[in-house]
């Protein structure tokens, strides 16, 4: 059976697991590491760095370090969304040709799946190196309140890594597969509290026999960790403006090393009760020569800065509740997933609004990807009786834009996909031959405020008087959570094709050259110059051995003893495998080896040869 | 097969005429009927129904299969199940279902329609009658139940009945969620019984080890090592019992958890060694014998596997 991985790509650490004979693993990365940061750097040097590398030299080349790239996949630029983010990232990010957000590293410049991709390919070779074979199939996860396009952006990513995407499944409800994997004889309701780096939702989630059917979900994609850091940096850098006068945010390098200092002050105040943050030389006024920052920051100090985004999620859990008619009383067991639910606050927060301790039998780093691996076994093994199967919904309603720019729902929010719709739309004017349809995800009543996936226009329709014409349009959701809109004359049956057009994100064609530059880059990588010289070297002495071999076998006969024969023949196998495999160091140590065994085997066949000449 | 020939439908035959006589009567038959349920079930059975026929109906159950013909037909009889579902496990959007579809309804399901509609008249009205009892009486009155309970669950608990105990205090723990003795003993009890059936796993694992069913005893230690992960042993086992099936493969996860609980024992890194090894890793099964080594210079097995390699 073919290898899926699961990984959970997520805004500060990714973590890639495989279900690995019949139990679910974390593939360490080469660094022996569970999670690798999702980060992306290009070097002084040129060279793309990835994971624990990148993270490393962020302080001192933060504006060729891609942090957080996960906020914005599928965006577009103009986007409120994005500019309110832009301002915290320390490289440079500008306007690509259809609105989408590029980032500019050196002379090059990326999109966000693009850099997505550096990360997936780093955790495809991760798990190649782990299992000794080659990994094609994935399944990865997102937010659950990602809509359509950071969705696709998701997938596209995965394709330009070189990866099958099989699934795209939600980053709560993959949790919740983790926690369920080998109960399967329970049945219960549970919730999944998932604050990550960058996102935050919530689920709740009925498990009968080794089905698994989300009631409701909800979330808030630009609520996370990250957010938690940036009201220490700012408080950081607030304090630091009135004593000096300077603003440590306006510079890329100071503002790289807040945030580490941050992030680390959070964490360490997740077991203390306070933290010291120190940053000598942070910055140079022309007066004061150098500058230092010090603080003290206390774990209250840190959750009244806080208080406002976790009660934002609390907000979100209630409203995820109402919607899937159950009172906390019978939620059994709550999954608290992502870094950030380590803070006492939250843990206490989610205590006091279950009436109970949440469960801790879950890793809040892993069990995302754990959920992921499980899923795309399940799914390949496809064993219906026995395998987990997964009844997700989707997070967003989905309709068209109708006249008086009102939103008009045809799929509802929290509806278990697959799914599909109909609606039957008619022509409005005597002999009109098309129509536009404007599709949009969201849950405001006016289309404006919506996402706009995209819009078509149905065209050839007959000529009729107004309102004779009847088009049926389908929409469907994938199990993936990925829509699709068809249509069709409903009195003459003909079909419509309708193209979506992409309303941001990568064309097929930009695609296509993505992934073969990424491809080129990994064969790059594979390639080391000296294991040619030594292929060829190897391929040399498999021809002289098979020369001699007629006359070895024939002085093996008379004198020379079978065993070096024997071992010249295990030192070829050898060879042949490493050659094979690519192992350039094992390698060149089998060439070396074969030369002396060759050597030694022809002065020993001309001995034997003499020897045997003598005698007659 | 010649080239043009669909590819033979990988779906089971009787779903397969199932899915075909679904098409057939898809205006006849009643949500009822399609999930399987009496016209009187209540919402906890229908959710199990939908939930147990999801998994024959759902396209993931049978994903990467050849479904031909049956594709489409799967995917609507999943949104059908899905539909009939969500109105019957709504109240309002059920009665309203039973109002306007009362003449389609078999006689069966029209009697029982009409039983559970008084029954719910009826449930209604003691709820009604509860909840006013309820507001007279004070919080206590729950609170005195649920200490009640618990001391049940002690009882059940000494005389070893763990199963009563535990149904005994989820109930308690319900009606008294603030007291931290339920709380406690609860999750104590269900982690003793989850260590429990941990433990007789392993036993049982072992005896099949005995008796060479290794596959027996590989599944057996794997569902040990899941319901309690800390246990070394079952790790272990799970190695032994795969090494001698020759998968190199769970050999080596098996071996690496051992390593991982328990980084003493030397025969989880020589177990890892050889899988590495015959999984030609042999950086990676060097290294594990250099672990070995270096803590038993003197240890014969690793010695001659570094020495063949």
């Amino acid at each position: 059976m073919e290898p899926v991985i699961g990984i959970d790509l997520g805004t500060t650490n990714s973590v890639v697991a495989i279900v690995h004979g019949g139990v679910p693993t974390v593939i360490p990365n080469r660094s022996g590491y569970r999670l690798t940061p999702s980060v992306v750097a290009l070097a002084k040097n040129g060279k793309r760095l990835v994971g624990q590398l990148a993270r490393r030299q962020a302080v001192t080349n933060a504006e060729r370090t891609v942090v957080a790239v996960k906020r914005l996949m599928g965006r577009k630029f103009s986007s409120r969304a994005l500019q309110d983010v832009l301002p915290r990232m320390p490289y440079t990010v500008i306007a690509g040709a259809h609105d989408d957000p590029q980032v500019v590293l050196g002379d090059k410049q990326h999109s966000p799946a693009e850099l997505s991709a550096m990360v997936l390919t780093e955790l495809r070779l991760d798990a190649e190196a782990f299992l000794g074979e080659s990994v094609s199939k994935a399944v990865i996860t997102v937010p659950a309140y990602f809509n359509d396009a950071q969705r696709n952006a998701t997938k596209d990513a995965g394709r330009i890594a070189g990866l099958e995407v099989i699934r795209i499944i939600n980053e709560p409800t993959s949790a919740a597969l983790a926690y369920g994997f080998g109960k399967s004889l329970d049945e219960k309701t549970i919730a999944i509290f998932d604050l990550g780096g960058g996102t935050f939702d919530f689920t709740v989630l009925h498990m009968f026999k080794g089905v698994f059917e989300v009631m409701a979900t909800g979330g808030d994609t630009l609520l996370g960790g990250e957010d938690f850091d940036a009201r220490i940096i700012d408080w950081l850098s607030q304090s630091f403006l009135e004593k000096h006068q300077l603003d440590l945010r306006r510079d890329k390098m100071a503002l790289q090393r807040l945030r580490d200092a941050a992030e680390k002050a959070k964490c360490e105040l997740s077991s203390m009760r306070q933290t010291e943050v120190n940053l000598p030389f942070i910055a140079a006024s022309p007066t004061a020569g150098p500058l230092h920052l010090q603080a003290t920051l206390t774990r209250e100090a840190l959750e009244q800065m806080a208080e406002d985004l976790i009660q934002r999620t609390l907000a979100v859990c209630a409203n995820v509740m109402a919607d899937a008619k159950v009172h906390a009383s019978v939620i059994a067991d709550v999954l608290l997933v992502g870094g950030q639910t380590r803070m006492p606050r939250i843990h206490d927060a989610v205590k006091g609004l279950f009436g109970k301790e949440p469960s801790k039998s879950v890793n809040p780093d892993e069990a995302v990807a754990v959920g992921a691996a499980i899923q795309g076994f399940s799914l390949i093994s496809g064993t219906a009786k026995e395998e987990m199967l997964l009844l997700d919904v989707t997070p967003h309603s989905l309709g068209i834009a109708i006249a008086g720019g009102y939103f008009s729902r045809i799929i509802h929010k929290n509806t278990t996909v697959p799914t599909s719709a109909h609606h039957v739309f008619t022509t409005v004017k005597d002999g009109q031959t098309s129509a536009k349809i404007t599709v949009v995800q969201g849950e405001n009543d006016l289309a404006a405020q919506n996402e706009l996936l995209g819009e078509f226009m149905l065209s050839g329709l007959r000529e009729a008087p107004r309102g004779q014409v009847d088009i049926s349009v389908t929409f469907d959701i994938s199990a993936d959570g990925i829509v699709s809109v068809s249509a069709v004359d409903a009195q003459t049956g003909v079909r419509q094709s309708i193209t979506v057009t992409a309303s941001s994100g990568l064309t097929e064609e930009e695609l296509r050259v993505a992934a073969a530059a990424n491809e080129d880059w990994l064969l790059t990588q594979r390639t080391d110059p000296e294991f040619e010289v030594r292929k060829a070297e190897a391929e040399r002495l498999f021809k002289e051995f098979e020369e001699l071999w007629p006359r070895l076998a024939q002085a093996a006969g008379s004198g020379l003893g079978q065993e070096a024969l024997q071992r010249a023949q295990a030192a070829l196998a050898l060879a042949r495998i490493q050659l094979l495999q690519r192992e350039s160091e094992g390698l060149a140590g089998s060439v070396e080896r074969l030369e002396r065994m060759l050597a030694a085997l022809r002065g020993a066949i001309d001995r034997t040869i003499e020897t045997t000449a003598g005698e007659s | 097969m010649t080239p043009g020939e669909p590819a033979p439908v990988e779906l089971p035959e009787d779903l397969q005429s199932e899915l075909d006589a679904l098409a057939a009567g898809e205006t006849t038959l009643s949500h009822y009927a399609l999930l399987g349920v009496a016209a009187d079930a209540d919402v906890r059975t229908i959710r199990r129904a939908y939930l147990e026929r999801s998994r024959r109906y759902h396209p993931d159950s049978w994903y990467g299969k050849q479904l031909g013909r049956f594709a489409p037909l799967l995917t609507r009889a999943f949104q059908r199940l899905n539909r009939a579902f969500q109105t019957l496990c709504e109240d309002g959007l059920r009665a309203e279902y039973d109002r306007d579809h009362l003449e389609k309804f078999s006689p069966n399901e029209r009697t029982q329609i009409l039983a559970r509609q008084a029954a719910e008249a009826d449930e209604s009205r003691r709820v009604q009658e509860r909840r006013s009892r309820l507001l007279r009486t004070k919080g206590f009155a729950r609170l005195g139940a649920a200490r009640q309970l618990y001391e049940q669950a002690l009882q059940h608990a000494n005389e070893g009945q763990r199963g009563l105990a535990i149904s005994a205090l989820t109930c308690a723990r319900e009606l008294d969620p603030e007291r931290k003795e339920i709380v406690q003993r609860l999750h104590d009890l269900e982690k003793e019984q989850v260590q429990l059936r941990a433990a007789s796993a392993l036993a049982v694992a072992r005896d099949q080890e005995d008796a060479r069913a290794w596959s027996k005893a590989l599944s057996l230690y794997a569902t040990a090592l899941q319901l309690n992960p800390r246990v070394a042993d079952a790790a272990l086992g799970a190695t032994r019992c795969a090494a001698a099936l020759g998968d190199f493969a769970q050999q080596l996860t098996f071996a690496l958890r051992a390593c991982e609980l328990a980084p003493m024992n030397l025969d989880g890194h020589l177990s890892a060694a050889r899988a590495f090894a015959a999984l030609k890793q042999k950086p990676r099964a060097k290294a594990q014998l250099q672990l070995i080594l270096a803590r038993e210079p003197h240890h014969s097995e690793a010695l001659a596997l570094m020495k063949s390699l």
